[in-house]
Order: structure tokens, then sequence, then C-alpha cells
């Protein structure tokens, strides 16, 4: 496993947050938090992880960051749950789910099972994965959002994150 | 205390800047009710839909509502910001009615953050990154840098002129497919291709409303949660259809 790989991740979240309008100050935190996230899963998938499960502790880990560092530094706290998480979508198991399916429409397909197989395999994997990073992300900030914002800023929260 | 007419006003605007910018369901509510409460009403109100956001207020007998159309779901989070410290600010610090009304015109009118050249060049800049994760080579890398930028300028320039989602990312995937995979087949990158290609649409995927639509999903409202996963599906269906044409354009080219 290349560690190093995880820097791109804080490249490709950088057009994303400003796709996003975030603010300029945040930008170097999401994209540390988007290499930390990729190092994350990366520790997960060293450690023998399937790909949803390991993208659910990566996504747990920028929801339950961001619910902490958005109160403190008066931000909303999708400026630091969204962006980072993006990329950790697993765009190769959709390109070859869209791959296989489009091999299945082929004249003549002598047979088709093992197609889709696969198939059926990347779009299970590709999806499981994105739910897995869609409620990591946001459940931090839906369950105790205004409980760590309370710690983090000493006194009373007038709304989530 | 604040007029109720200011407090039903100012809250429906507060809703509708909140819906505009990217916030999910419960945000919205949240900062609407607290908004109109902080503004002097004893009773509030309020229902989302999809594209409208409406509100009911009551003090001493008198009840109003009324709504507002927010149809868009665009993507704002310093606009996210301003209001969640104009919400908190007149909450603990009690701001009148017009002093929130002069907060709220500075953030309707706020300028971009970032210039359009900029962004297109960061998203071309994040599918190139996207590439290099996938594993292709270096010249798999500038050819999705490339198709990145060209697809980012289609969609931006197209979504200027008010084209739905499903003809803007369709035709913003075609573009960048085209470049890329017709680049592949003319330098021969071989292996390459595939991860070059896999990088080319995703700075099409619709992070927000997936995001958005599961934590309404997860905060029980239903019908808002599916209709942002549904968006965010037909926009990931317009991509794949724009990828295939075009993968199946340059496959079919002598």
């Amino acid at each position: 496993m290349n560690w190093w790989m995880s820097l791109w991740a804080g490249l490709a979240v950088l057009g994303f947050a400003m796709v996003f309008s975030v603010p300029q100050r945040t930008l170097p935190g999401i994209v540390l938090m988007a290499i930390g996230a990729h190092l994350v899963r990366s520790l997960c998938l060293h450690l023998d992880l399937v790909l949803p499960l390991a993208s659910f502790i990566a996504a747990l880990w920028v929801g339950l960051t961001a619910a902490f560092v958005a109160p403190r530094t008066g931000q909303a706290t999708p400026i630091y749950a969204f962006a980072p998480v993006i990329p950790l979508i697993p765009g190769t198991y959709l390109f070859d789910a869209l791959s296989a399916l489009l091999d299945l429409t082929e004249p003549g397909l002598a047979d088709p099972g093992p197609i889709v197989d696969v198939a059926a395999a990347d779009i299970s994997i590709a999806t499981l994965t994105i739910v897995a990073l869609a409620v990591g992300a946001i459940s931090p900030t839906l369950l105790v959002g205004r409980r760590i914002a309370k710690i983090v800023s000493g006194g009373d929260v007038a709304v989530d994150g | 205390m604040a007029d109720l007419t200011d407090a039903l006003d100012l809250s429906l605007e507060v809703g509708e800047l909140v819906q505009l910018s990217g916030g999910h369901t419960t945000r919205t509510v949240e900062h609407m009710e607290l908004m109109a409460s902080d503004l002097g009403a004893q009773e509030c109100h309020a229902a989302i839909s999809s594209v409208n956001v409406a509100m009911t207020v009551a003090r001493d007998g008198e009840v109003l509502s009324a709504g507002r159309h927010a149809g868009h779901f665009g993507i704002n989070f310093s606009t996210l910001t301003a209001l969640r410290q104009l919400v908190t600010d007149t909450h603990v610090n009690g701001l009148a009615a017009n002093q929130v009304r002069a907060r709220l015109l500075l953030i309707r009118n706020a300028g971009p953050v970032y210039p359009a050249w900029l962004v297109m060049i960061a998203l071309g800049g994040s599918s190139a990154a996207f590439a290099a994760l996938f594993g292709t080579t270096a010249m798999g890398v500038a050819l999705t840098f490339l198709g990145g930028w060209a697809g980012a300028w289609v969609r931006h320039l197209l979504v200027a002129r008010h084209q739905k989602p499903f003809v803007s990312v369709t035709a913003a995937a075609f573009t960048a497919t085209l470049v890329v995979a017709g680049g592949a087949a003319m330098l021969d990158l071989g292996d390459a291709t595939t991860p070059a290609l896999a990088a080319s649409t995703l700075f099409l995927v619709p992070g927000v409303p997936m995001l958005n639509g599961t934590a309404d999903l997860l905060t029980a409202h239903y019908l808002n949660g599916v209709v942002k996963l549904t968006m965010s599906a037909v926009i990931v269906l317009s991509a794949a259809i724009g990828l295939s044409a075009a993968v199946a354009l340059v496959e079919g080219m002598p």
C-alpha cells in the first residue's frame, strides 16, 4: 500500500470544496481531512476490512471530526463533513459495473453469466459503499452534533452545526 | 418585539436561503423556527417540501401563514455559515427585525466565493487526482485533467442557460469522456485507459443531494429524502449515459 497516494485525495477534494463555495480559510482543514479520511480507509483495507466497512469507518471519522471542528471555528458542519468524503467514492466499481452492463447488450453474447456476476458484485459494492459514506458522514452531526457543539463552545448552542 | 408579519417574513427568507444553499430539511426547519420565535412568535411551525418552504406563526390569538418557492437545489456553504451565524446572533444578542433584514440582504447579495475559471481548473484537478488514485499513468492524469476541465465548463455554461440536470450532466459527461477516451486511443494508453475513464466523470458526483437525502431519511423527512436521492439518481444516470455514448463513439471510430 502506497500511503503517499492519499495525498491525491487532498487535491481531489479541492474542486468539490470550491463548487460548494466553502470559505477560503476552511480549505486547508478540508484538504487535511480528505487526506486523513483516505489514510483511515487505506489502513482499514490494509487490515482486510471490506470496502463498504472501511469507507464507513473513514466517513464516521470525518463526521465526528467535523462535529468538533465546525462549532470551534464557527462554521456550518457540512463544510467539514461533506467534501472530505467525496474522494472516497468508489469510482472504479461504478465504472466497471457500467461497463459490464453495457457488455450485456452486445448482440450474440454466448454466456452472459460471468458478466452478470461481475455487474452484480460491482453494483453491490459501489451502492453499499456510497450508503456507508453518506450515513457515516451525516450521523455524528445528527446524533451527537449539538452535544459536541455544547462541549466545544462551552455554552448554549442555538442551532445544530 | 418585532411585528408578527416580520417574524413570518424573515423566518421564511431564512428558510428559503438555507434550502437554496444546500441545507437538509432539519437544518431548514430549525433555523426558521428559531428565527420566528426569537422575533416574537409564541408558536411557530415550519413545513418544508422539495420545492417550497412554508411557515405558520401565532401570537396573542393572531395566526399568520405564508409560503415561498425554493425549488432550485444550489450549494453555497458560505451562505449556510452566514445564516447559522445570523440565527445564533439573533438568539443570543436579540437582533431587531430591521437588523436581521439588513444582514439577510447582505447574505443574499454576496458574490461568488471563487471565480468560475478557478473552480473549473480545480474540478479538472479533482478529476486528475481521482485518476491518479485509481492507478493511471502520468499521461492518463494529464488527459483526465483536460477532460474534467472541459466537462466542468460545459456543465457550467449549460446550467447558466437554465438547462435541466439531465441535459447539462449528460453533455458534461460526454465531453469529459470524449476527451479522455479519444486522447487515450490516440496515445495508446492501454491499461491506463480504464482508471482514467472511471475518473473522468466523477466531478459530476451529486455529493450534497446524496448526503442531504440520507440526512432527511435518517431524520424521518422521508418525502424530501426520496426527492433528493431521486435527483441524485437522475444525475448519476445522466453521467452514465454521457460516458457510455462517448466511449461508444470513440470505439466506433476507425
